[in-house]
C-alpha cells in the first residue's frame, strides 16, 4: 500500500507543479491582454481559474498521500510547518511555503473575492509567482524523479513556457507605469 | 482570478476603461450588439438567474476545463502506473542480483572459514613449509579478497567474536544493495559502517540517511543482528540485518577456528 501511495505522491506532485505553471502562464497572458482575438478573454480567465483550482486539488492529494506513506515518515508538522522536517528541511520548507502561497491565491479569489479593492487582491494574487517558483525548486530538490533526464527536460520546458508571458507581463506593467503620469 | 459575475456588479472601484471592457464582454455574452439593453447602464446590475438565457454556460471554458481535468487525471494515473511498472522491473532485477550475491556470499564464507583453518594450521605447525599448506593459504586468501569477508587478527574473547574487521555479504532489496562492515575489538562490536545503501533515487537516500545511524546505534547496543526495524525503512532494515548477520558469522567462525 505504501508503495502505491509513494507512486501517487510522485505523480500528483509532478502534475500539480505543471498545473501551477500552466495556471500562471494563463493568468499572465490574460492580465497582459495577450490573449488574441480568437478566444474570448472570459475563456482564458475561466481556464486560468480552472487550472489554479485543479493545481490546488492535486497539491492536496500530494500532501495527503505523502503523509499517509509511512515509508516517507512525514509528519503533520512537516506538511504544515516550514522548517519542521527532520531531514531535507530546506526542500520541504519550499514545498510548504508554495502550498500556502497557492492556497492564499486560490482561496482569496474563490468562491468570491476576499478583498474589497482590486489593488489589494492583485498584490495578494502576485504570490502565485513566488509560489510557483518555490514549487519548482521543491520538486527539483526533493522529487524522487528529479534526477531523471525526462523530469528535467519537462521542468525546463514548462518553466521556459512561462517565461514568455512573464516577460510580456513585466514589460506591460513597466509600460503602464511610464504612461501613468501622462494619463492623469 | 476574478469571478465570472464580476462584470454584472456595480463597483465604483473599477476604472472606466475596465468598465467599458466589461460592458463589451457582457454584450458579447448576451448575444451581440443588437441587444436592447446594450447601451444602458443596467448592464452592470446583477441579472436574476431566471432571466439568463437558458443556453448560457456556467463556465466560459467548460470544455477546456473538463479536458484539463481529464488530462491531469490521466497523466497522474499514467505516471503512477509507469512508476509501479518501473519499480516492479527493478525489484525483479534486484531479486535476481540478490540470489546471485547470496551464492557468492556463501562461497565466500566457506572460503574464509578455510582461510582461518589454514592460517591456524600453518601457525600451529610453526614451520609449515609444505606446498599443500601454501597453496591452501593462497587459494583461501584469493577467495577472501574476492568478496566481502576479510578477517584480520584473531584475538578471541568470551563473546565469541574474534577481533578484526569483517565485511558482511551484500544483500540487495528492491531499492538497491546493502552491505555492512563491522569492527570487533576486545570481542565487542565497536563500529559499524554501511558500505552500500540504496542510492538510486532521492527518496532512498533520504530514508537511508535517517535509518542507517539508527540501525548502527541499535547494533552497537544489542551487539547482535537482533535489532528493531526502523519505521519507514523496512527494506533497508531487513537487508542491513542480513549483511550484519553474515559479518557477525564471519567473526564467530574466525573465533571458533582460533579456539580450535
Amino acid at each position: 500500500m505504501n508503495d502505491f501511495l509513494g507512486y501517487v505522491t510522485r505523480s500528483t506532485g509532478i502534475v500539480a507543479t505543471l498545473l501551477m505553471l500552466a495556471s500562471l502562464a494563463w493568468g499572465l497572458l490574460f492580465s497582459a491582454r495577450e490573449t488574441g482575438t480568437r478566444l474570448r478573454p472570459a475563456w482564458w480567465l475561466d481556464l486560468h481559474k480552472g487550472l489554479g483550482g485543479l493545481a490546488m486539488v492535486f497539491t492536496g492529494i500530494h500532501l495527503v498521500t505523502a503523509f499517509a506513506d509511512t515509508d516517507l515518515g512525514i509528519s503533520l508538522a512537516t506538511v504544515f510547518v516550514p522548517g519542521a522536517a527532520g531531514y531535507e528541511s530546506t526542500a520541504f520548507t519550499w514545498g510548504v511555503l508554495a502550498f500556502y502561497g497557492l492556497a492564499i491565491v486560490v482561496f482569496s479569489s474563490w468562491p468570491k473575492l476576499l478583498f474589497r479593492t482590486r489593488r489589494t487582491w492583485r498584490a495578494v494574487h502576485l504570490l502565485s509567482v513566488p509560489a510557483t517558483v518555490l514549487a519548482c525548486v521543491h520538486a527539483y530538490q526533493l522529487g524522487s524523479d528529479a534526477g531523471t533526464p525526462a523530469f528535467r527536460v519537462v521542468l525546463v520546458l514548462a518553466v521556459a513556457a512561462v517565461m514568455y508571458p512573464l516577460a510580456f507581463r513585466v514589460i506591460n506593467v513597466v509600460a503602464k507605469t511610464r504612461q501613468a503620469p501622462t494619463r492623469s | 482570478m476574478i469571478p465570472m459575475d464580476t462584470e454584472l456588479r456595480p463597483n465604483a472601484s473599477i476604472d472606466p476603461l475596465m468598465q467599458e471592457r466589461l460592458a463589451r464582454l457582457a454584450e458579447r455574452r448576451t448575444g451581440g450588439a443588437g441587444s436592447s439593453s446594450s447601451s444602458s447602464g443596467s448592464r452592470h446590475t446583477t441579472a436574476p438567474s431566471a432571466q439568463r438565457p437558458a443556453s448560457r454556460k456556467r463556465h466560459a471554458a467548460q470544455g477546456s476545463r473538463t479536458a484539463a481535468v481529464m488530462m491531469s487525471v490521466g497523466v497522474a494515473a499514467g505516471l503512477t502506473g509507469y512508476f509501479q511498472r518501473a519499480d516492479a522491473a527493478a525489484a525483479a532485477d534486484a531479486a535476481a542480483a540478490s540470489s546471485a550475491t547470496a551464492s557468492v556470499a556463501t562461497a565466500s564464507t566457506a572460503a574464509t572459514t578455510a582461510t582461518a583453518t589454514q592460517v591456524l594450521a600453518t601457525s600451529t605447525a610453526s614451520s609449515g613449509s609444505s606446498g599443500a599448506t601454501d597453496t591452501a593459504v593462497q587459494t583461501a586468501t584469493d577467495a577472501a579478497n574476492t568478496d566481502a569477508a576479510i578477517a584480520s587478527a584473531a584475538t578471541v574473547s568470551a563473546t565469541g567474536l574474534a577481533d578484526g574487521t569483517y565485511t558482511g555479504a551484500t544483500d540487495t532489496n528492491k531499492w538497491g544493495p546493502v552491505q555492512v562492515q563491522i569492527t570487533v575489538s576486545g570481542g565487542v562490536i565497536t563500529d559499524v559502517t554501511a558500505l552500500q545503501t540504496p542510492s538510486d533515487d532521492g527518496k532512498s537516500v533520504r530514508i537511508n540517511n535517517q535509518a542507517v545511524p539508527i540501525l548502527v546505534s541499535e547494533t552497537l547496543a544489542a551487539q547482535s543482528a537482533d535489532i528493531d526495524s526502523v519505521s519507514g525503512a523496512t527494506y533497508t532494515t531487513d537487508s542491513y540485518k542480513v549483511s550484519l548477520q553474515s559479518a557477525i558469522d564471519l567473526a564467530k567462525a574466525t573465533a571458533q577456528q582460533a579456539a580450535a
